[in-house]
């Protein structure tokens, strides 16, 4: 007889060979910081206690049963403080944010064509990186202790110990976290803003630059060590394209996605992307992208998005996680219900709200609890 | 910008890092614990 959490895995793999699955998955999970707060905690003080971290995780896995893991004990958040990472900022409250930094000055942009990782390691990464800057010698020794420091103090404590005990899917692993070309340019090099200036007004250097960032990319991919008999996922969260117009976004931002999707797929990995904001006027370029992309959405219009995508792709997301703070578990189940009638008809669909609940007054516990009851009872095929 | 001393003291790290009372709880022991692994680093037999 199968356990829970081999007919869980096996709802994964069905959906990457092309095959209904028995059920909706349903993943869903909300951030440490949130259950930090759920529990009463201090951002300031128990973010740093792994001990804690781990309680409140694991509190989430008892009360929401989702597929998934819905909260993962482990953060960074020392190891940014320490570093004095400029991408990654407290705030009053202690909670991250990305703030709109760039390190890089627009007429170094020959500078990163010419060599990216050269670019990346040696002048980006002392720019926003304050432990690199101040100790030149031994600060990148400094980072490196930092990982093996706070990575040690999750040994035993961690996701793979909640994953078993909770039966939760165990047959997928995030190989990388990354972004497409265009995104990293704009993330971590150019911000936002200056890289809608870039072009327009250096149109050249930023067509060359995100294909100099492909071969950066390429890079990391082929230093993955694919974990065998598991979907090894290669994650992007897609951010600008909703702000770019489709000819620029057509000029500047596809051709290295796509040729992006087809390495991934070349390595063996499994492409997923995550389309932030509305994606409404880029869907049918996703049917150009090569292979089977697991994509969720986070603003887009799901009966647009079910009769234009090609059905070869997994879809996720939909739910406006809106509800889950301003709605009741009412209300929540019968929108689950009805956004299962438009996307669940295919059996490529994973439920997913549309965001993750970040604070605890983004959600209720027990619409949050709702939804995933709901799924779970009208999400089989 | 001014070099960084190799081993920071507890007290060193909270005025450095400008660390609140409630984060000299457990974001300074580890912050300790980092210093200390670069210490031994650079004391243990090469």
């Amino acid at each position: 007889m199968e356990s829970l959490q081999q007919e869980r895995n096996q709802l994964m793999f069905d959906l990457w060979e092309g095959k209904r699955p028995k059920r909706v998955p349903v993943t869903a999970g909300v951030s440490l910081e949130y259950a930090l707060q759920y529990k009463g905690y201090s951002l300031l003080r128990e973010l740093y206690s792994p001990r804690h971290c781990f309680e409140v995780a694991e509190e989430m896995a008892k009360l929401i049963n989702t597929d998934n893991l819905p909260t993962a004990p482990e953060t960074r958040a020392a190891i940014f403080r320490y570093s004095m990472n400029k991408f990654m900022t407290p705030g009053r409250d202690g909670f991250f944010q990305h703030p709109n930094f760039s390190p890089m000055k627009v007429e170094e942009y020959p500078e990163l064509i010419k060599d990216p990782f050269a670019y990346w390691t040696k002048v980006i990464r002392p720019r926003f990186l304050g432990i690199i800057a101040e100790d030149k010698e031994y600060g990148h020794l400094r980072l490196e202790m930092a990982h093996r420091v706070v990575d040690a103090k999750y040994a035993g404590m961690g996701s793979p110990e909640l994953i078993e005990k909770y039966e939760r899917i165990n047959n997928q692993v995030i190989v990388l976290l990354s972004m497409t070309p265009f995104d990293y340019i704009a993330d971590y090099f150019r911000n936002f803003t200056g890289i809608l200036i870039d072009i327009r007004k250096n149109p050249g250097w930023v067509l060359e630059a995100c294909e100099a960032m492909l071969g950066f990319l390429d890079g990391s991919l082929k230093r993955i060590k694919k974990t065998p008999e598991k979907l090894n996922l290669v994650s992007l969260p897609l951010h600008m394209p909703p702000f770019m117009k489709p000819k620029d976004y057509e000029k500047f931002y596809f051709p290295t996605f796509q040729k992006l999707i087809q390495m991934i797929q070349d390595y063996g990995l499994q492409p997923t992307i995550y389309c932030e904001e509305n994606w409404d006027p880029h869907l049918d370029s996703l049917n150009d992208l090569p292979g089977r992309v697991l994509i969720g959405f986070e603003k887009s219009n799901p009966k647009l998005v079910m009769e234009k995508l090609n059905k070869r792709h997994i879809m996720r997301n939909f739910f406006d996680a809106h509800m889950l703070r301003t709605a009741t578990p009412d209300q929540v189940r019968d929108e689950v219900k009805k956004l299962l009638d438009i996307v669940a008809v295919n059996g490529n669909y994973i439920f997913a709200p549309s965001k993750q609940p970040l604070y605890l007054s983004d959600a209720k516990i027990e619409n949050i609890i709702a939804m995933v009851e709901a799924v779970l009872e009208y999400g089989v095929y | 910008m001014a070099g960084r001393k190799l081993v920071l003291t507890e007290e060193e790290l909270i005025e450095k890092y400008n660390l609140s009372e409630d984060e000299q709880v457990y974001l300074l022991p580890i912050m300790v614990e980092i210093e200390n692994a670069v210490r031994r680093h650079f004391i243990r037999p090469q």
